[in-house]
């Protein structure tokens, strides 16, 4: 009886078993920011100690809006907000007008892959990450994704990784992917592997305006 | 008034275990001057069969794959003063009683340790991590200390306690000349207590006025001050290895006992170091030295071992390394450093330790942290900012896109056309008193695939994109 039982809960904890309206209760999650989103997750948000892989085609998708409010929220802590390897500066002005206390906020270089990996790994299992942002690139393999989750498991923070849109069909480790699309009202959103449950159809999140007082949404400029 | 306690440590195998690069050696022993007799062998070497005093030619022959190690004197020196360095995390008052002990001044330290049990638990534990091989003892005398460490150890409490463990020693343990040992024992006499008793008068015609004086000091009848050890100024310990050492990964164990001799004087002075100095010498140079920082200032030996692992990982060795000089000076005190400044899960090694982590291994310039300048030029509004102190608070900027790029890219007007602006213009001047002035209108439009970037014409009629709105 007791194996029998424990291979259901494993099934259950991995989210295997649809048990029809009842969902199983998760530990409390950290909210992303974005109640649409928290809704669908189980505990009401990313659970701590896990990679969430977001996948795009380019900068300019969202990437960064979506975290916005998360990062605003985790800035408040004493902990870092890491950046490994960012693709272009982040950009100090419109990072403080999210509301984000940028003094929190720590920039690694590396100069090699290795170096990369090693540096996300140190970051997420040392605990004094609240999230570690990296820029993985297409080359990092299953094995590395592993690793950086068994790291991201001992420290209790959140890993987000950005990977080009083709790393989709690649194995990973992660248990959070996402495949993130610019979308006119703000971010597209198709969360295809999560934590406790099945994947999620594509969720359109309304980003904060990025241009200050003007609508987004007015006419276009004629052209000067 | 304390009743006096002294503690002696004795290392047996100084001289030969200062030679080692792992903590369990394959069969060593360590050669005479002349290089022909063994002097001292390792426990493996001794299973093995082969015995002080051996010829080098029988040893080798008894024991094939054994190491012979040259003596040298100067360097078993330097390591013995590393140890009293190292004791200093236990006494303010530390003796060298060469060639291979440590006397340690104990009476004033009971109540801060909470008794000579303790202290003693407290040492054995902390010499385990030194690897040294080693044997303990209290004594109401360093005589006594000393006798009772080269006879096995003893942990005891009182005078009486010490004298009565004495009584029962061989009266060669006192270290007399060999026709002194050979009469006391036709005499009939065969322990320290035996020979306590006889008549002293008779004693002094006998054997002369310095055995006399070896006994006052031994039993505590004539005050015997030592002299205490002196720590310089400034931490610089050079460490000879016993051999070439090819990778720099097998530096570290040599290392680790240079740096718990820095731990115990910095613990001795309630102080902390902020920088060390790492150099390795080779035969025909030495490399530059290498600093390495410790940011919040540490004096633990495990937390510096990581920093120089990193450090050390990065090294590819050209050549063998010979010796290693170990160097710091800037420290200070030493505060009530909380260990857990957030509450990290528990495995976590270092508290700060991240930071010293990244440092060391991608290089100082690597780690960074970011602020706002107030400056009119979108380029010139922020900055990287240097960990060593706090960046003030920053107000943003709205209607900033989240990615700047480093520099413009120009935007051809084919593909400029298929942008579609949606806000904008934002003028921009500025910068004029500094170089070329700046003359800008920035706008924000939706590129084809639906992302948003960050977009300027010049005062020329050109286009390029600086941002994207993330």
């Amino acid at each position: 009886m007791q194996t029998a039982n424990t291979s259901l809960d494993s099934l259950l904890d991995r989210g295997n078993l649809w048990q029809g309206a009842r969902t199983r209760t998760a530990s409390k999650g950290i909210p992303s920011g974005h109640p649409e989103l928290d809704r669908r997750l189980a505990g009401q948000g990313w659970q701590p100690g896990n990679l969430i892989e977001l996948l795009y085609t380019g900068e300019g998708s969202g990437e960064l809006r979506l975290l916005y409010p998360l990062l605003a929220a985790l800035s408040q802590q004493p902990q870092w907000i890491i950046w490994v390897d960012p693709p272009h500066v982040p950009y100090a002005p419109a990072l403080a007008a999210a509301g984000i206390d940028i003094r929190r906020i720590l920039m690694v270089h590396s100069r090699a892959r290795q170096e990369q990996y090693w540096a996300l790994e140190q970051a997420l299992k040392s605990g004094e990450c609240s999230a570690v942002l990296g820029w993985a690139g297409a080359q990092a393999d299953d094995r590395a994704l592993r690793r950086l989750q068994l790291a991201a498991s001992q420290g209790q923070g959140l890993g987000f990784l950005f990977r080009p849109k083709r790393c989709r069909q690649l194995a990973s480790a992660a248990p959070y992917r996402a495949l993130l699309e610019a979308d006119p009202q703000g971010v597209a959103l198709t969360l295809f592997k999560r934590r406790q449950g099945w994947s999620l159809p594509r969720l359109q999140l309304p980003l904060q305006d990025p241009f200050g007082p003007q609508d987004v949404n007015s006419a276009p400029l004629a052209m000067p | 008034m304390h009743q006096p306690l002294w503690i002696h440590l004795d290392f047996p195998l100084l001289a030969l275990e200062t030679r080692y690069t792992t903590p369990n050696p394959a069969p060593a022993v360590l050669l005479d001057g002349a290089a022909r007799r063994v002097e001292l062998a390792n426990a493996a070497a001794r299973q093995a069969g082969v015995q002080i005093g051996m010829a080098v030619a029988t040893a080798c022959s008894l024991c094939p794959e054994l190491t012979l190690h040259a003596p040298a004197p100067t360097q078993a020196r330097a390591q013995l003063e590393c140890l009293a360095l190292w004791a200093g995390a236990f006494s303010a008052q530390v003796a060298l009683a060469p060639p291979r002990g440590v006397l340690l001044e104990a009476a004033s330290m009971l109540s801060h340790f909470g008794g000579v049990q303790r202290l003693c638990h407290r040492l054995e534990e902390q010499l385990a991590r030194l690897h040294f091989s080693h044997t303990l003892a209290t004594g109401h005398t360093p005589l006594a200390a000393d006798l009772l460490a080269r006879s096995g150890g003893f942990v005891g409490e009182s005078r009486d306690e010490h004298r009565q463990r004495l009584g029962t020693l061989p009266p060669q343990q006192l270290g007399l000349p060999v026709r002194d040992s050979e009469r006391l024992r036709g005499m009939g006499i065969e322990s320290l207590g035996q020979l306590l008793a006889l008549p002293r008068d008779e004693l002094g015609v006998r054997f002369g006025a310095a055995l006399l004086e070896r006994l006052d000091r031994l039993w505590g009848l004539r005050a015997d001050p030592p002299r205490y050890f002196q720590p310089p100024p400034r931490f610089c310990q050079r460490l000879e290895l016993g051999h070439e050492v090819e990778s720099a990964q097998a530096l570290l164990f040599p290392l680790r006992r240079l740096l718990e001799a820095l731990e115990g004087y910095l613990q001795g002075r309630q102080q902390q170091a902020h920088e060390i100095e790492l150099q390795l010498h080779q035969r025909e140079s030495s490399l530059p030295a290498k600093t390495i920082g410790h940011r919040g200032g540490s004096s633990r030996a495990q937390e510096w071992l990581e920093l120089c692992r990193l450090h050390l990982e990065q090294e590819r060795l050209q050549q063998p390394v010979i010796a290693l000089t170990l160097s710091a000076e800037r420290f200070s005190d030493r505060t009530s450093r909380s260990l857990s400044l957030f509450d990290a899960p528990a495995g976590n090694d270092i508290t700060g330790g991240l930071l010293n982590r990244l440092q060391s291994r991608l290089g100082p310039g690597q780690v960074s942290r970011l602020t706002v300048v107030a400056d009119h030029r979108p380029e010139r509004a922020w900055s990287l900012f240097s960990l060593d102190q706090e960046p003030p608070p920053a107000t943003g900027i709205p209607g900033r896109p989240g990615w700047l790029l480093a520099t413009p890219q120009p935007l051809p007007p084919a593909q400029r056309a298929l942008i579609q602006l949606l806000s904008g213009p934002e003028r921009i001047v500025s910068g004029w008193w500094e170089g070329p002035a700046l003359r800008r209108d920035y706008y924000a439009g939706r590129w084809p695939d639906q992302r948003l970037g960050w977009l300027f014409r010049d005062d020329r009629g050109e286009w390029y994109l600086h941002g994207w709105f993330g």
